[in-house]
């Protein structure tokens, strides 16, 4: 525990040590594995899970999700799932505290989300137990296909449900009617407190944080648009015309309606219950519109009927997919389509323009269920681009063939870096957020008094290359270290983004450990370059860590924005991979490094696999 | 006298009514300007000036798009504004 505390990091040992490179990760010797950790079922847990698993494409796939499920399973005792092996036959794991079950789920195979959650709690009679489920797309195997819990909290877009569909297993129910203990529960109220208090709208220093707090992510729709942060039309523009017909202002003046939250989460950054009442959309019932969703089901397809993008975003979560993925499939499909790359002949008679929400909505479910055209977009675009050939290619928007997320690359040279460099492909929850909420927040004096070397001043220069590697390692070590307690990325705001101390006290107050700034960000170091060897492992090196060619090589002229070169991006990588430790060259961690994180087993097994330690 | 589009988002809707207007002002800075909004929407400075500290807070940001540059955050309320500013408050 002391080197990787829980959740993702224990998640991280596991799959390393037990899942053998080259595997196939849909066959027997895959491990799907499920991480709580020392905070989960305390308020600063958040109810986090970590999913980690071999994804189809070879490297690591580990996301997460919030909601009730992670606590429950806390209560009923356990700290980690690992499913292994394959079902002949669909089945879901029942956990009644210490009385495990494996039932039958051929009754339920097929069904979507939300028909799964109601099923299995009615069979169980009891609608307070907790279920992480998979849809539709995870049983076909679709790429980037989601774990879900609470009908809408989806995590694993690396490919965790896919995975999850391969064993047959449709989903997990729990039930704990245990608690915690906390070791110092003074202590750790206070601290609570303390964190709490830095959420309140009121004594907030970050500017996210009130409008997280009242409207949810999807708040910043128009802030994305308006600072040409805003991928549209796959990424070709950064501003949809249209934005306030479809932005967070909207959204809740016609389909909200009320708030839901995580696990004692101090505010409903991610969730509104909503319904579409009138129009050709009506009847549309769901919840989880976040900033992602928003920005994907308008700006990047060219939408700007907001109804259309409610109903795609409860497609999604009722079928078990990504949003991000879906999203970016279609766009590149109408990218396609719009350059004569595709035609109606290649999409079933579809009219793939930019803005079709029909023939969005329409192919998001084709894609579930793998029919027709849907068939080609459900093996992800990387594949899909593969397929058809023709330069289609030219137009795809992933690394490490998986969909980029709807962060700005142009502008913003951090979100570059973080989601070229992420292990699982781009994932910004790894790093985010990508620079303090504001230059004051983080004096010089504060950086002495921790002990970090940051230049914070060139971290708010988001177009330069300069600091942007010393940044982007420090989050992501800090990233990491949270998701081993766990706690939310959206809980590391304002001052909390720089000042670890409040969060290694509250790991000890909770623990009775007596880690320092110091050791908690060597455990992120750790669990990064472990994750960074299984990658390696498996045949990934420093050219996967890449930039879009629409990234490296397009401007954003109406906002002024030049393309974020190769040779601009190397710079950086150049200097994240010195300051993690890893080759310049391959990427592959050096021994020495790996030795001071104490990784040595680790050094030892990627020489018995022929890979050049240096 | 400059014209510029103030747009309002979240907050600052809620407070206006409006998602935006066009604005001929004799005001020179955001902070000038920002005290003729004052008047027409009251309290509309304090979310971005607390009377208390009398500098831009933490909690709030204002951001310009001005022809031929890049958008920028103001953290300084002296900062002049200039004819087709569009102005975000948020």
């Amino acid at each position: 525990m002391r080197d990787y505390v829980g959740c993702r990091g224990i998640n991280a040992r596991i799959l390393y040590e037990e899942v053998k490179p080259g595997v196939d990760s849909f066959g027997p010797e895959n491990k799907l594995i499920f991480g709580t950790g020392p905070l989960e079922g305390t308020p600063i847990g958040m109810g986090r899970v970590s999913i980690t698993t071999r994804s189809d494409r070879g490297c690591i796939a580990e996301g997460g999700f919030g909601g009730f499920w992670g606590p429950e399973l806390k209560y009923a005792g356990y700290d980690h799932v690992i499913v292994e092996g394959v079902s002949e036959k669909p089945c879901y794991i029942w956990i009644d505290d210490d009385n495990v079950e494996i039932r039958s789920a051929e009754h339920i195979w097929g069904k979507d989300t939300f028909d799964t959650d109601r099923m299995i709690k009615e069979e169980v009679g009891d609608f307070n137990i907790q279920v992480a489920y998979i849809g539709p797309a995870g049983e076909n195997l679709v790429h980037s296909s989601l774990v879900l819990t609470d009908l809408c909290r989806g995590g694993g877009r690396s490919g965790c449900g896919e995975v999850m569909g391969s064993k047959k297993l449709k989903a997990i129910a729990v039930r704990g009617t245990g608690g915690v203990q906390i070791a110092d529960p003074e202590e750790y109220g206070k601290l609570w407190n303390q964190i709490f208090q830095a959420h309140d709208h009121y004594n907030t220093d970050d500017h996210y944080v009130p409008i997280y707090s009242v409207w949810g992510s999807c708040g910043m729709t128009r802030m994305f648009s308006f600072t040409g942060s805003l991928q549209t039309r796959n990424a070709q523009e950064a501003e949809l015309y249209r934005i306030d017909d479809v932005c967070a202002e909207k959204y809740f003046e016609k389909y909200a309606l009320r708030g839901t939250a995580c696990f004692c989460c101090p505010y409903a950054a991610e969730g509104k219950w909503h319904e579409v009442r009138d129009g050709e959309y009506a009847g549309t019932k769901g919840k989880n519109m976040w900033a992602g969703s928003n920005f994907a089901f308008t700006a990047l397809i060219g939408n700007a009927n907001l109804a259309a993008a409610v109903k795609l975003v409860d497609e999604c979560n009722r079928l078990g997919m990504d949003q991000y993925f879906v999203a970016y499939s279609i766009a590149w499909a109408m990218e396609c389509y719009e350059k004569g790359i595709l035609t109606k002949q290649d999409t079933d008679g579809l009219e793939l323009n930019f803005g079709n929400h029909r023939a969005a909505v329409e192919l998001a479910e084709k894609i579930a269920y793998r029919k027709g055209f849907g068939g080609i977009l459900a093996l992800g675009v990387e594949k899909a681009s593969q397929k058809i050939g023709r330069g289609s290619d030219r137009y795809k928007l992933t690394v490490k063939g998986l969909e980029l997320e709807m962060m700005p690359w142009r502008n913003l040279y951090q979100a570059a870096l973080g989601n070229a460099t992420s292990e699982t492909g781009p994932d910004h929850t790894k790093w985010y957020p990508p620079y303090p909420s504001n230059p004051r927040i983080a004096t010089s004096e504060l950086l002495r008094e921790l002990g970090l070397d940051l230049d914070l001043k060139s971290v708010f220069n988001t177009r330069t290359t300069d600091g942007k590697a010393k940044f982007m390692k420090f989050r992501y070590d800090s990233t990491t270290f949270i998701e081993c307690l766990p706690s939310c990325v959206y809980m590391i705001r304002g001052r909390l983004g720089i000042d670890f101390r409040p969060w290694v006290k509250i790991l000890n107050a909770s623990t009775g450990l007596d880690f320092t700034l110091g050791e908690a960000l060597e455990v992120g170091a750790r669990v990064v370059t472990l994750e960074r060897s299984f990658i390696v492992r498996e045949g990934y090196r420093r050219v996967h860590d890449s930039v879009p060619r629409r990234m490296r090589e397009e401007p954003l002229g109406a906002q002024f924005y030049e393309p974020l070169t190769q040779q601009k991006f190397d710079i950086m990588l150049d200097e994240y991979y010195e300051l993690q430790g890893w080759d310049r060259e391959t990427s592959i961690p050096t021994l020495r490094r790996l030795k001071e994180l104490r990784l040595e087993y680790v050094a030892e097994d990627l020489k018995k696999h022929g890979l050049e330690v240096k | 006298m400059p014209l510029v589009h103030a747009k309002y988002t979240v907050f600052t809707l809620v407070m206006t009514g409006k998602y935006d207007e066009t604005i001929q002002t004799e005001e020179k800075t955001i902070g000038g300007l920002l005290d003729e909004l004052n008047k027409k929407y009251p309290g509309f400075k304090e979310v971005f000036i607390p009377p208390e500290y009398k500098i831009m807070n933490l909690r709030t940001m204002i951001t310009v798009k001005r022809v031929g540059m890049p958008p920028f955050g103001v953290v300084d309320p002296n900062t002049e504004i200039k004819d087709g500013d569009v102005i975000l408050f948020w």
